[in-house]
């Protein structure tokens, strides 16, 4: 990134801060001033709202664009692998100026460019793999290489996180048409995620940099506890990926050790998410852990499924009840540096608020009721997951 | 760690602007020597709540002919009442203005036990055919009972589902603006859907005006004009041959809407608004263009949208974001 995008995103983050404390009354104006001062804001940044609305006309323009010129020159696939490496060219032009744009930088449109930039050059370089109109397994191989490269180059020169999210997918699915793709997984994985959590404090990287590099942890343990958990050895899932199933790991043990360590995967995520109080990782930690539980139950039948649902719901409930209990009682209500004070994080009210609608909103009934088909038992009009009447899939 | 922040704050510190106290709370949290998990908390609890609200519909389903119809219907009501129950001890006065939640917890067991009622009356519904023909009903009971909660606990996300419930009541999804574009769906449906949408902004407009729980305007508003816009833009893809009116009617709508967005800075406004009118306009290109043309004036407008905004950006900026 070009040291001014750097300083930007430098100074966006004190400032962003500052706004957080004054809006918790933490500070007044005149402190928030204070800060503003001392990173003075070199473009005025807009909402979420906004950047997804211009990441979508961006889209939709590219995409016509695109098409139009397809259409109109008649293009075989060489042809609009060309046409694919021009468009690239110029999407990476127009990124590195509307970043350099003190007016019109960061309200959504440059992530879309960069997006469609890097999308672009690969369709090109796809195109050139195609030769004969069928892929072959180098083919694919070599895509995914370049597929690693090219997002790791956009995230790494234009700092947006997902890039480098999707350079690490790409990694994990190159991997996993190697022999043994399994065992790559496992131990890359977490070595991965370890080496770039290094990076995560460093105050030698910039903001959009540190975050690329928490896409990089979590993606890379996703692959170890995907690597490792019992229903995927079971069902091949990561020999499937590369369509070989002769790649599958030979080592006799591994399905005792992948009992094991889909249940002990998780823990040590959390483990290692309290120790370094890194909120991600416990994140990460609790959502592997109700993947394993599935996993169990998948594999041993304790008792029916409206009862582990019922018990797991309930537990889990409370333990978080009780959690919140030990942090609220203790000395200045917090507890080995955790806290359940919402302190000045933003608390995400709207997606969850989205969330809750889309999990608990009751299915759609015939207009007023009337002359309603009731046949076959218990269904409840409910939704999927609960409201009125649930249906109870899991 | 945000080394930038921490920084920061020991300049501003240094300057004499940032007391001690102050700038010690902040530097541990910017070092992450202090890290909040309220949001994780809430989340396992909502998750929680989730979880047992599966498994009840799911006892209910497989349990219908051994537990006997009275037990279930007992034993849902039982648990939503000390649900309800413990929120109502908990709850804080009654007020107009914004109570705020008395704990984590306090929302997620209101919710759960309006779940479990909900479960409970269609249940009975189902089984003992209280409603005859008029079955759906229920539905209707069940989000005046939601509404009532969610003004009396204050509570915005028992509202949402309150209107959806009724939505659902008319026969609409929450999937209804996809549904409107991509599948058929009668005009039955498509006037419920603008009589509902209508109806919450009559809900949204009253909350400011008259003062009943202002903050509840965004859930009203944004949930009418979704069922307006889905409304309108099944028209304009579904008619064959009065679409033309809905077209008309989808630019005044978006136009409105556009307006409102603008004038009140509320950038969710105009997304929906903006969105709306490009996509009903598709069909408009689509059907008068050939192909090829068709792709150029899609490419040509994007770009126009684009600078659109690029021109209101400043007007729709989020005060609460600094770049």
């Amino acid at each position: 990134m070009k040291s001014a995008w750097v300083m930007a995103e430098r100074q966006a983050e004190v400032r962003n801060a500052a706004l957080a404390w004054k809006k918790a009354g933490a500070i007044d104006a005149a402190q928030c001033a204070s800060f503003e001062a001392l990173a003075p804001a070199a473009r005025r940044r807009v909402g979420p709202v906004f950047r997804i609305l211009a990441f979508f006309f961006v889209s939709l323009a590219i995409q016509a664009l695109f098409g139009t010129v397809i259409l109109i020159s008649g293009a075989n696939s060489h042809a609009i692998g060309g046409v694919a490496f021009f468009f690239s060219a110029a999407l990476v032009l127009a990124s590195e100026l509307q970043l350099d744009s003190r007016s019109f930088a960061r309200y959504g449109a440059s992530t879309g460019l960069s997006f469609w930039a890097a999308v672009l050059a690969l369709v090109a370089f796809a195109s050139l793999l195609d030769a004969n109109h069928v892929w072959s397994s180098r083919s694919i191989t070599l895509f995914l290489c370049a597929a690693t490269l090219v997002w790791a180059a956009a995230a790494w020169r234009w700092g947006v996180p997902v890039f480098a999210l999707l350079a690490a997918v790409a990694l994990f699915f190159l991997l996993a048409r190697m022999a043994p793709g399994r065992t790559l997984w496992l131990v890359v994985g977490p070595l991965l995620a370890l080496a770039a959590s290094r990076g995560l404090d460093s105050a030698r990287l910039a903001p959009s940099h540190r975050a690329a590099l928490g896409c990089v942890v979590a993606v890379s343990l996703i692959a170890g506890y995907a690597a490792l958990n019992r229903y995927s050895w079971d069902h091949h899932l990561l020999e499937e990926l590369s369509g070989d199933s002769s790649l599958r790991t030979s080592f006799g043990g591994w399905a005792l050790v992948s009992a094991f360590g889909t249940a002990l995967y998780p823990l040590a995520i959390l483990w290692w998410g309290w120790k370094a109080r890194r909120t991600l990782l416990l994140d990460l930690g609790l959502i592997l852990m109700a993947l394993s539980f599935v996993t169990l139950r998948f594999y041993i039948h304790l008792a029916p499924l409206w009862v582990v649902l019922m018990v797991s719901g309930a537990a889990v409930a409370g333990l978080a009840a009780l959690v919140k209990r030990l942090l609220d009682h203790a000395p200045d209500q917090e507890r080995a540096g955790f806290t359940a004070r919402p302190l000045f994080r933003h608390d995400r009210h709207r997606l969850e608020a989205v969330a809750t609608v889309l999990a608990f909103a009751p299915a759609a009934q015939p207009a007023g009721g009337e002359s309603a088909d009731r046949s076959g038992g218990f269904q409840g009009g409910g939704g999927e997951s609960g409201g009125g009447g649930a249906s109870g899939t899991f | 760690m945000n080394p930038e922040v921490v920084e920061a704050i020991g300049q501003i510190k240094g300057q004499g602007n940032l007391d001690e106290e102050s700038a010690s709370l902040f530097s541990r949290v910017a070092r992450r020597e202090l890290v909040t998990v309220r949001v994780e908390l809430r989340l396992l609890i909502s998750f929680g709540v989730l979880l047992m609200t599966t498994g009840a519909g799911l006892l209910v389903k497989e349990k219908i002919d051994d537990i006997g119809p009275l037990a279930i219907v007992l034993s849902l009501a039982l648990f939503s009442a000390l649900c309800l129950a413990w929120v109502w001890r908990r709850a804080v006065p009654f007020s107009w203005q914004e109570a705020g939640s008395p704990g984590l917890a306090f929302e997620s067991v209101l919710l759960l036990g309006l779940l479990l009622l909900g479960s409970d009356l269609a249940y009975v519904e189902i089984r003992f055919k209280v409603l005859g023909e008029s079955w759906a009903y229920h539905l209707l009971l069940l989000s005046l009972l939601e509404l009532v909660a969610a003004y009396r606990f204050d509570s915005k996300k028992v509202l949402s589902v309150a209107l959806t419930t009724f939505a659902a009541w008319r026969g609409l999804a929450t999937d209804y603006p996809m549904r409107a574009v991509f599948s058929s769906s009668a005009g039955t449906l498509r006037f419920n859907a603008l009589l509902c949408g209508a109806l919450f902004l009559v809900g949204a407009t009253l909350s400011i005006r008259r003062g009943w729980k202002a903050h509840f305007e965004p859930v009203w508003a944004h949930l009418g004009l979704i069922l307006i816009l889905g409304g309108l833009l099944s028209g304009v893809f579904e008619e064959k041959r009065a679409w033309l009116f809905w077209e008309l009617s989808l630019c005044v709508v978006a136009a409105i809407v556009i307006g409102l967005g603008i004038r009140n800075r509320r950038a969710s406004f105009f997304a929906l608004g903006a969105i709306a009118a490009y996509v009903g306009a598709l069909r408009i290109i689509f059907e008068t263009l050939p192909h090829t043309l068709a792709f150029l004036v899609t490419a040509f407008s994007s770009i126009g949208m684009l600078l659109f905004l690029a021109g209101k950006r400043h007007a729709l900026s989020d005060a609460g974001e600094a770049g």
